[in-house]
């Protein structure tokens, strides 16, 4: 190796605290951008794999009795790819400990025979499905969590009130299931005799599950194959009651995913972009250090492209070594995530790979950018002539403008204090890139904390749909007075409001299609619901066919307004609504959500009197107290034989909602702490930078008296006011940070832009991490400034 | 007495053709600083012929440094010529000059400036790798070589800070030596060092001089001054003086 390469080689591996730091801030950007480019990539792989590997429905109908041979002339629609006829039973699962979950029996002859959502062995490494006998069950893996063991039996309470034992014969993988964790519905299967002995039918279907042959990810193509299925099976005396069609041809999880990916992706280059000006900032203060050896060098002979040539060199090999920890690392722990997400979303994943896009990636921001961050202070250095390189002799300015006015003494601040801020604005360049590290890791850090604060806000503004605290579902509709009485005799309940829902279908103007649809009818004095309205106005005592609609029904009908008269389809009769007002609702609603009077809708359904669910108000504010009402209310209403499809507190919905969100506030949080340390590790740079160039000054303070504690306290007081400095900007650049944040990840995840919320929280926490990062990156230069001796600093060249 | 290894050409580095091998030709300079322009040098004439050992001596701030800055090139001249060794040095742009002062110049400098991250031996052969002056092959052994004429091939594998203040400019002489040029400049070479290690860096100097080559060095110590052939004073930016050792001014 030549001399020249040793010096490289030298430089590299002389200086191990500065090549650390420079991997380090490397590795900041390799490794964000391969976890996110390896976990996107991973998530879209091996969630459809898994997914599309089960022949998924795309639609779903929910239907009167169909037998085999309706089914066989259906399948036989055009576009039809496979129709396959589920019969259920919706029941209660008895615990132990006197819960009850709410769990669904499909019939199905052979686990093994399905066509369409077929099974797999819950292990992904098992070959073989448990078999089905009489009077056995098997449950989804994702209910596991319920505690049953294979062979324990499972007490099942029928609608009707009854019992049934049934022996758990095994776990399967039903990736077409929504999981237990976030249905609160466990997804079981039985034979069909099991299913009639629970009160189903063995002969019939009651559930089609639709696959088309073709375009299965083209909404309005699945919707045309699924009503041409429903047209036919109507036109042969048939009743469609309801039709789910939910992101076809994907992981129910994908669009959640699609979002999550694109934000953190986001998220990963501005860390990259932390780690350029990372770079910049220690290359300068690298090639501000190494200037004098530049115009040593290049008075023996070197020439600006020799020197750049070796700079470069250097800087590649910062990037190699980021490189070679990063690839490994990020495909690891992208595979451990991926594994979190799998459990969280039920699919299995598929064999460990290095994606050849994610490497060029990494590659392309471990040696190139890097070497572009660098190229102009390298630049800018290696021009230096030999006279400029040679002629910093003693303490020199070192940034200090010789000033115009003589300062004035301040009586407010100590003199070494004034060191200390008169130092931190001394390279500006320096501070800027610093500063904008440390701004940009701020403005992240509370734009995510605001992040969380909105999806906070969210729920509280979905809730205004869902405010009571306990709902009570039914499976038919019984009298308001019956039900209601027997609600208000518990202790601690306040009060009942009796609601109606009903599904139906918006004709389309010229009366060729019709939309599916939810209308959700509350007591027009309903003091249950406070929905946002973005025009119009709301229910009123006394409105008759009045209707609002919702942002979900006007992105499948955008040219509905407010003052439009709309033709509903309920029950098979035909009437006319008008719209006076649309609200919003955030999150995926399916069907779109309608409102209107419970008193024209059950009068015009001669109905009146009957509801569908209770919404119960209670005097407690505490969840475990309402939970121990909601128990009593269910042990009642069995006595009283009612027939409870379901009872949900709104503490367990609100959590099942925020598990979603959670995971990915989570991730980001992961992300703006990985900003906060490049920023950290940029002021620590910045710091022990400043330290060593004023190595002369130190010692020349010292020589008059510093003490130990002095020298530290200007370091550490520099490095405060940098960070509170860095503060007070990034609290300004958060606010755009979030109004992006909040507005993509709403539209990506919530079918709707978020209201911007801007809380105090993640100003204090990242003011509190701040104050301790500009410690932590100050004090080690400032010990180490402590600790040179006069005779030491005098003599550093 | 210093026998000078792998000479290129086999032959005294620079033959006296009659032609000044360094020669200034009403060179100005002048400083911009806060309170005017300062003028370092003012119309400087001088003329150095191969083998000449040149003593360039003043007080402090009379343009010694400025002087030596205009012959290597470190600085430019305001107005006027520099040629050194038929190259016209005012001329050249910043990239040639390092390439044509690393093959034709060897400069010691007064706090020796070796590279402290390079060993002894390194830092010698540093200066051929970057003008290929030798044969790769050929590069440790010249730099051994003009170790051991300096005697110090023993320490050939420290670093620099392991060294004395005297042994670290030795070094820096035979790292001006490295690429075998016609001329060494040297900047207060003995301004660090003690008056016995002063002594035995001049010997160096003579010994050098006597192999042909050419040397100027700056110095405000009139004794080691003498110990040249030739003796130029500067004051105020102008050469007042001008000749041979042993002629009074």
């Amino acid at each position: 190796m030549s001399s020249r390469w040793k010096k490289v080689w030298a430089d590299f591996w002389g200086n191990k605290t500065r090549t650390f730091l420079m991997i380090l801030t490397i590795i900041a950007g390799t490794f964000a951008v391969g976890l996110n480019s390896n976990l996107g990539l991973l998530m879209n792989r091996d969630m459809d794999a898994d997914f599309l590997s089960a022949n998924p429905s795309e639609a779903t109908l929910y239907v009167s009795p169909v037998d085999d041979d309706m089914l066989a002339s259906l399948q036989e629609i055009d576009g039809v790819g496979e129709i396959e006829g589920r019969s259920d039973v919706t029941a209660q699962l008895l615990q132990d400990d006197g819960n009850k979950v709410v769990i669904s029996f499909d019939g199905i002859k052979d686990p093994a025979e399905l066509s369409v959502n077929t099974l797999k062995p819950a292990n992904p490494s098992d070959t073989t499905l448990p078999t089905l006998n009489d009077k056995e069950v098997l449950l989804d893996r994702t209910a596991k969590s319920l505690g049953y063991e294979i062979g324990d039996m499972l007490s099942i309470e029928l609608s009707n009130g009854k019992v049934r034992e049934l022996r758990l014969a095994g776990y399967v993988h039903s990736v077409t299931t929504i999981p237990y964790a976030m249905m609160g519905q466990a997804q079981a299967f039985v034979n069909p005799e099991t299913l009639e002995w629970m009160g189903g039918t063995a002969d019939y279907y009651t559930k089609l599950n639709l696959s088309v042959a073709e375009n299965a990810t083209d909404q309005q193509h699945v919707s045309n194959v699924t009503q041409a299925v429903s047209d036919r099976f109507e036109k042969a005396g048939g009743t469609t009651y309801f039709i789910l069609i939910f992101n076809p041809g994907h992981h129910f999880a994908w669009d959640v995913t699609q979002g999550v990916i694109v934000v953190l992706g986001v998220l990963g280059w501005m860390t990259v972009a932390l780690s350029a000006f990372l770079v910049v900032n220690t290359i300068v203060s690298l090639m501000s250090q190494h200037s004098k050896q530049i115009g040593i060098m290049k008075a023996i002979g070197a020439d600006t492209r020799q020197i750049m040539v070796m700079y470069t060199t250097l800087i590649f090999f910062f990037g190699v070594v980021a490189f070679i920890v990063s690839v490994p690392l990020s495909s690891f722990l992208g595979g451990v995530v991926l594994d979190g997400m799998a459990g969280w979303l039920n699919f299995d994943t598929g064999a460990f790979t290095i994606f050849p896009k994610t490497v060029i990636q990494q590659a392309a921001v471990a040696f190139i950018i890097p070497l572009l961050a660098a190229l102009l202070p390298m630049w800018n250095t290696v021009r230096i002539t030999v006279r400029e390189a040679l002629s910093d002799y003693g303490l020199g300015n070192s940034g200090v403008k010789q000033a115009k006015k003589q300062t004035k003494d301040s009586r407010v601040l100590s003199r070494p204090v004034r060191i200390s801020i008169r130092n931190t604005f001394r390279r500006k360049m320096r501070l800027a890139l610093t500063l904008s590290t440390l701004v940009l890791a701020g403005a992240i850090f509370v734009a995510v904390m605001n992040l969380f604060g909105t999806f906070d806000q969210t729920m509280r503004d979905v809730e205004k749909y869902f405010l009571a605290d306990i709902n009570i579902s039914f499976d038919r509709a019984y009298r308001y007075e019956k039900v209601a009485g027997i609600v208000e005799s518990v202790p601690g309940i306040e009060s009942v409001e009796g609601w109606m829902m009903l599904g139906g279908e918006i004709i389309s103007a010229d009366e060729t299609t019709a939309n599916e649809l939810a209308l959700v009818a509350p007591p027009a004095d309903s003091t249950l619901i406070e929905p946002i309205l973005t025009e119009g106005r709301w229910l009123t005592p006394g409105d008759e066919n009045a209707i609002v609609i919702g942002n979900h029904l006007l992105s499948v009908r955008p040219d509905l307004k407010v003052g439009d008269t709309i033709k509903l389809n309920i029950l098979d009769r035909e009437s006319e609504w008008k719209i006076v007002g649309i609200y919003n609702i955030p999150g995926n609603v399916v069907p779109p959500l309608v409102y209107v009077n419970y008193d024209y809708l059950s009068h015009a359904l001669n109905a009146t009197g009957d509801v569908y669910s209770l919404r119960v108000i209670t005097s407690e504010s505490d969840e475990a107290k309402v939970a121990a009402i909601g128990t009593q209310l269910q042990t009642l209403l069995d006595e009283k034989q009612i027939q409870v499809s379901n009872i949900e507190l709104a503490a367990e919905w609100r959590l099942a909602q925020t598990q979603q969100t959670d995971v990915l506030v989570y991730f980001m949080l992961v992300m703006a702490i990985l900003t906060a340390v490049v920023g950290g590790l940029g002021l620590m740079s910045t710091m022990s930078i400043n330290t060593l160039e004023r190595t002369r000054e130190i010692g020349v303070m010292r020589a008059i008296g510093a003490s130990n504690f002095d020298i530290q306290k200007i370091v550490l007081v520099e490095g405060l006011f940098i960070g509170l400095l860095s503060w007070g900007a990034g609290i300004l650049l958060s606010a755009p940070i979030t109004s992006a944040l909040v507005y993509g990840v709403g539209v990506a995840i919530f079918k709707s832009p978020l209201k911007f919320t801007f809380g105090v929280d993640g100003i204090m926490i990242w003011l509190a991490i701040t104050v301790a990062l500009a410690i932590l990156a100050s004090a080690i230069p400032a010990r180490r400034a402590s600790k040179l001796t006069v005779r030491d600093t005098l003599a550093y060249e | 007495m210093l026998t000078l290894p792998f000479t290129k050409n086999g032959k005294k580095p620079a033959e006296s053709n009659g032609y000044p091998l360094i020669s200034l030709r009403g060179v100005d300079k002048l400083y911009k600083t806060a309170v005017g322009d300062f003028p370092a040098l003012v119309n400087v004439d001088l003329d150095i012929k191969a083998g000449e050992f040149v003593s360039v001596i003043g007080k402090s701030g009379s343009g010694k440094t400025t002087l030596l800055n205009m012959v290597t090139g470190i600085d430019r001249p305001s107005a006027g010529e520099v040629w050194v060794n038929e190259t016209a040095v005012h001329e050249l742009g910043e990239n040639k000059m390092a390439r044509w002062r690393g093959i034709n110049l060897g400069i010691v400098f007064q706090f020796f400036q070796l590279l402290p991250m390079l060993s002894v031996i390194e830092n010698i052969m540093l200066p051929m790798d970057f003008c290929k002056t030798f044969p790769k092959n050929e590069r440790k052994d010249r730099a051994l070589a003009l170790l051991e004429q300096m005697e110090l091939a023993d320490h050939a594998y420290k670093l620099p800070t392991a060294l004395s203040g005297g042994q670290q400019q030795r070094v820096a002489i035979a790292r001006g030596l490295a690429n075998d040029p016609p001329v060494i400049i040297a900047d207060e070479p003995t301004g660090n060092l003690d008056s016995k290690t002063a002594e035995r860096v001049f010997g160096l100097f003579n010994e050098l001089v006597a192999q042909g080559k050419t040397i100027i060095i700056v110095t405000h110590d009139n004794e080691m001054a003498k110990r040249a052939s030739r003796v130029a004073l500067i004051a105020d930016g102008e050469i007042v003086s001008d000749k041979p050792n042993g002629v009074k001014a």
